[in-house]
This record gives structure tokens, sequence and C-alpha cells, in this order.
């Protein structure tokens, strides 16, 4: 089915709201920080010559930069799996939160 | 087309011609139609998320790019983690948590009225048709180079293979046809990299250190030959991750699992999948350029589209270039059948459903309705593509990602996070985007050649900025007062929770009745 189940407990308006807070506060942060990490590289890479050293091999910064935005994402994405998970276990008992 | 190649692409057509099969059985209804009835999991679901983005265009144009222009070739990557994982955190749960079938569901959860259902549902179908067009015309001039087709014959076979997997097997079987298409192409670039790593002593950083000894520092660092060239780069990768987020093909795929967690699921497995496949992507690109030489690749296609085909035939001979050139066809008829649903979507459930008919339409008429939408999606695209042959078609997909980042962003994200958003903002910032994204490209160097007005091509970080201050200036412009804005600041309250938690506030006012 397309719909989601409704939980047990009906949660009064004001959990829910200040949990709809604390989640969009958390998204926004998150959202920030990946684009922070992120805009560096096609900016130092078109406009500086900061990110053409060589490390080693041939892989130069701008390699090792662009694979880290791979482990930024999934970094993120795993942190921000747990932290929704802890939110979604409020909605179901919001006594608890 | 030898026999090996003619049994592989046969092999690969009918498993994906008995998946439509299985998947007709459970295509009973307009939901199964457009989202699979909501029945994937997470993990499939992001394996088929993945396949949509993995396509012939990234296996193909990537590859092709780093072996021709080296690092700047991975900009056409590296923006994809950042768009999902963005995708993740802003738009998957409300999307899943407010959607039904489309993106403009979610805009009248808080703005019911027509006009901004339609003004969606018509940016939806510019962008889905564009994009196909250009994905139909360059699949057919690659089928017809890899198997040695007329053109036509070739628009023809995919545009039927197309129209059956979706009219028949719906969302299901195109689903199923993108976690399969994915696994192939996943084991394709396993073996590609492993052959190319062979030449290299299976050392991994072998290509790196040998393209920078081949073809100098500039060719694994990022190339840099005017600030017009820069900006031009700058846009097309904050246009590609902006655009990600508000692609109709792509972000449907979160409605076709149960909830929200199952949302969040689905954008982490692509996630992963996505950094699985990139890696490899470096060593073959490099792997071609050395092996294959860029000449050689230039000369059989200036854009470097058939460097992952030539390498295939260098490392492992005319079977794995029947293989791959296989794998590349299903790829590209997967990638072809998602867009086909997301343009009937708009055209049969916004359109004909609820701004014709006023959202009175019985189940069996809206599925009706859902099939005709998809003939129809298929013919026109068909149709253009035969009169598209001769015509440069990278403009259209550039398009169809600008129009995507440039008027359905804005209005998505302003819709679900801004109190003061209106209605008429939201048809204004559609407006600006999708008109100053086609005036922009037509003015480009890539409709106008070198003389052309504009320095650059991609629009999205001149646009979207517009698009936004547009809407910004609309909703404050058009700020309802007393009792509708009273009425407006509680919808987008019952709203934003329930796109933010999945529950549903208790009122005791017609807020909800809006809401339905």
């Amino acid at each position: 089915m397309v719909t989601s189940s409704p939980p047990e407990q009906v949660p009064q308006n004001s959990d829910l709201q200040a949990l709809a807070d604390t989640r969009a506060a958390l998204t926004f942060r998150l959202s920030a920080l990946v684009l922070a990490l992120f805009l560096p590289l096609p900016i130092l890479g078109g406009f500086t010559s900061l990110l053409d050293g060589v490390v080693f091999s041939g892989v130069t910064v701008a390699w090792l930069y662009a694979v880290a935005q791979f482990v930024v994402a999934i970094v993120v994405a795993r942190y921000y799996m747990a932290r929704a998970a802890e939110l979604d276990s409020r909605t179901a008992s919001p006594a608890k939160g | 087309m030898n026999l090996v190649s003619a049994s592989l692409f046969a092999a690969l057509v009918a498993v994906t011609l008995m998946i439509t099969a299985w998947a007709s059985k459970r295509n009973k209804s307009a939901a199964d139609h457009y989202v699979a009835g909501g029945s994937l999991t997470g993990r499939q679901n992001g394996v088929a998320i993945a396949g949509d983005f993995i396509s012939a265009a990234s296996f193909l144009g990537v590859t092709g790019a780093i072996a021709l222009t080296g690092f700047n070739g991975f900009y056409l990557a590296v923006f994809v983690p950042v768009a999902f994982v963005l995708a993740m955190l802003l738009i998957a749960e409300p999307l899943r948590n407010l959607g039904r079938f489309t993106l403009a569901d979610v805009l009248a959860t808080r703005f019911p009225g027509k006009d901004v259902r339609s003004m969606m549902a018509i940016s939806t179908v510019v962008i889905s048709v564009v994009y196909l067009v250009s994905q139909l015309v360059g699949a057919a001039l690659l089928v017809s180079l890899l198997f040695d087709l007329d053109y036509a014959v070739a628009v023809l076979i995919i545009g039927t293979l197309t129209t059956a997997y979706t009219l028949v097997g719906g969302m299901l079987a195109t689903s199923w046809i993108q976690i399969i298409k994915t696994g192939l192409l996943m084991v394709c670039a396993v073996v590609l990299f492993v052959l190319v790593l062979v030449r290299f002593d299976f050392n991994p950083f072998g290509p790196f250190s040998t393209a920078l000894a081949e073809f100098g520092q500039s060719f694994v660092a990022p190339q840099r030959t005017s600030g017009a060239a820069s900006f031009d780069q700058l846009s097309q990768t904050v246009g590609l991750v902006l655009g990600v987020l508000g692609l109709p093909h792509v972000m449907i795929r979160f409605l076709t699992v149960p909830d929200a967690k199952q949302a969040r699921t689905s954008a982490y497995t692509a996630i992963w999948i996505f950094f699985a496949f990139y890696l490899l992507v470096p060593v073959l690109g490099y792997g071609a350029a050395k092996l294959v030489g860029v000449e050689v690749i230039k000369s059989e296609n200036r854009g470097g589209n058939l460097a992952v085909a030539q390498l295939a035939e260098t490392v492992g001979g005319g079977v794995l270039l029947a293989f791959v050139a296989a794998v590349a066809f299903v790829t590209i008829l997967a990638a072809l059948s998602g867009l086909v649903i997301a343009t009937s979507g708009a055209i049969a459930h916004d359109l004909y459903g609820q701004v014709i008919r006023n959202g009175s339409v019985s189940a069996k008429a809206q599925h009706r309705a859902a099939r005709v939408a998809t003939v129809a999606t298929c013919v026109i695209g068909v149709a253009i593509a035969f009169a598209a042959q001769k015509q440069n078609v990278a403009f259209l997909a550039s398009l169809g990602m600008s129009i995507a980042a440039c008027a359905n962003l804005p209005a998505l994200l302003l819709t679900m996070y801004w109190k003061r958003m209106t209605a008429r903002a939201v048809i204004s910032g559609i407006v600006v985007g999708l008109v100053l994204s086609v005036t922009v490209i037509l003015l480009s160097p890539v409709v106008q050649g070198p003389d052309s007005i504009l320095g650059f091509s991609n629009p999205a970080l001149a646009v979207a900025p517009l698009s936004l201050a547009v809407s910004v200036l609309v909703a404050l412009v058009s700020a309802p007062s007393g009792e509708a804005k009273a009425r407006a600041d509680r919808l987008f309250s019952v709203m934003r929770t329930r796109a933010l938690t999945g529950q549903t506030e208790t009122t005791n006012d017609d807020t909800m009745v809006a809401m339905r």
C-alpha cells in the first residue's frame, strides 16, 4: 500500500510540530554541511591551481577531494538515517520525547 | 552484428520481456502503473534509483569524457552522491509523506488550485519529453552504431520495447528492469576494471601515473581554459546537483516505497552503489586513454561515447564488446521507461484526472488514462526522434536538467519549507525558470556556435537564483491577509507536519478538507 500506517497513540500537535522543527533544523544543517564541503571542488578546480598538485602516482589533490565527496555522502546519509530513526521512535511514542 | 552479439542482445531483451509479463499480472491500477503500488522495498528501490542515474550517459559518457579530457570528465560524476544525499535530506521523505503519483501532488497538498497543479504538470511534461527525446535520439544513434542498424529501425525497436515495458508492466516492470540492469552494469564495470588492471600489473593507480607521464599534469588535474569556460563548468556542476532534486522521473521513485523510512533506505542504498560504480570509472577512463588511444577514441566518436565499447574490445575481445553493447542497450531502454512513466503521470493523473475531470475519475478510468498517456508519450517521443536525427540534441538534456533545477526545485522547496510561499509565487517561479532556461540555452554556444551572444551554455547558476528571487518577491507581494492568512498559515503547518513527520495534526477547521 502507498499510505503509511497510523501509530497506536495519537501524538499532540505541539509534539508533532516540535518534531518537525527538529527534523527541519537537522536536514538544513546537514545540507549546508554537504554543500560547504562540495562547492569548493568546482570553484577551486575551475578558478585556482590549489587542487592541481600530485600527491602520489598521478593522483592529484583534486582526485582525492572528488572521491572524498562520496565518503562524505555516505557518512552524512548514515548519520541522518540513525537520527531519523530516533526521531521516528519519538513519533511512535511522544511521551518519551 | 555477429552471432554472439545477436544471442546476448536477444537473451537480455527476452529477460526484460519476461519481467514485463510477470509484472503485467500485478499492473491492475493507476497506483500500480505509476508507483508500483508502493510495493518496493527501500533496497530494491535504491538499486532502481542507481540504475536510473547510472544511465548510458554515465557509463559511456563519463568514461569517455575522462578518456578525452582527464579530471574534468569526472565533474559529470562527482555531483551524483551530493545530489542524492541532498535528495535524502530535503526531498525524499516529504515527497513520500505528501505525494501520491506525481510532483504536482506534493504542491497540491498546500495549493489545491488547478493552476499550480497544471503549471507543475506542464513543467514535468516539458522536462520529461525533452529528456526522452534526447535519450531516444542518442540511444538510436548509439544502437545503430553498435549493431550496424539503420537509425529509423533503431528508433522503432527502442520505441516499441519501451512502449511494451511501460504499457504492459508499468512501474513494477520498469523498476525490476532497472534492478537487473544495475546488476549487469556493475558486472560489466568490474570485469572491465579487472581486465584493465591486468594491463597495469594490478596497480589501481597505474592508469593515473601513466596518464600523468603520457599526457601531462593537466590530464590528472582540473583544466582551466578561460573564465567563461570555468563559469560554465561551475554552472553545469551546480545545475546537475540542483537538477537531480527536481527531475520528475528520478524523484517519483521515492513514491514506489511504502513509507519515509524506506525512502531513506532507497537514497542510502543508491549512494553506496554510486560509490562502488564511480570509483571504477576513472580507472576505465584513463585505461581507455592509454590502451585504446585518445585519437582512436575521437575518430570513432568525437564525444568519446564509444570509449567503453572500444576498451571492452581491446581488453576482452568481441565477446566482451557484445556484452557491453547489450547491457548499454538495456540501460537505455530502462531509462526511457522511467521517463515515459513520469510523463504519463503528469498527463493522465494531473492534467486529465485532476484538472480536466476535477478529480472525479473512477479507478478503472484512471488506469485507462494512464495507459493511453503512455502510448501517446511513446508515439510523440518516437515521432520527434525521427525528425531530430540530424539535430544536435545535447542541448535538450541540458535544457531538461536546467528546467528541473530552475523551475521545479524552487517551487518544491519553497512550498515544503517556507511559510510565506503563495500559489502565485509557485507559478511565477516555474514560468521564470522555464522561460529563462529556454532563452539562455537558445542563445548559448551549444545552439548558436562559438559566435553566440552568451559565453556559457549551462543556465543553472544564473537562472536558478533569479527564479528563486522572483518566487520570493511575488510571495511577499501577494501575501494574504486577515482570515485568508490565518487559513494559509494553518494549511502550511498541517502540510509541514505531515511532510516532516508522516503524521497528521488534529484540526477543527476545514484545513484537512483542503489537504485532501
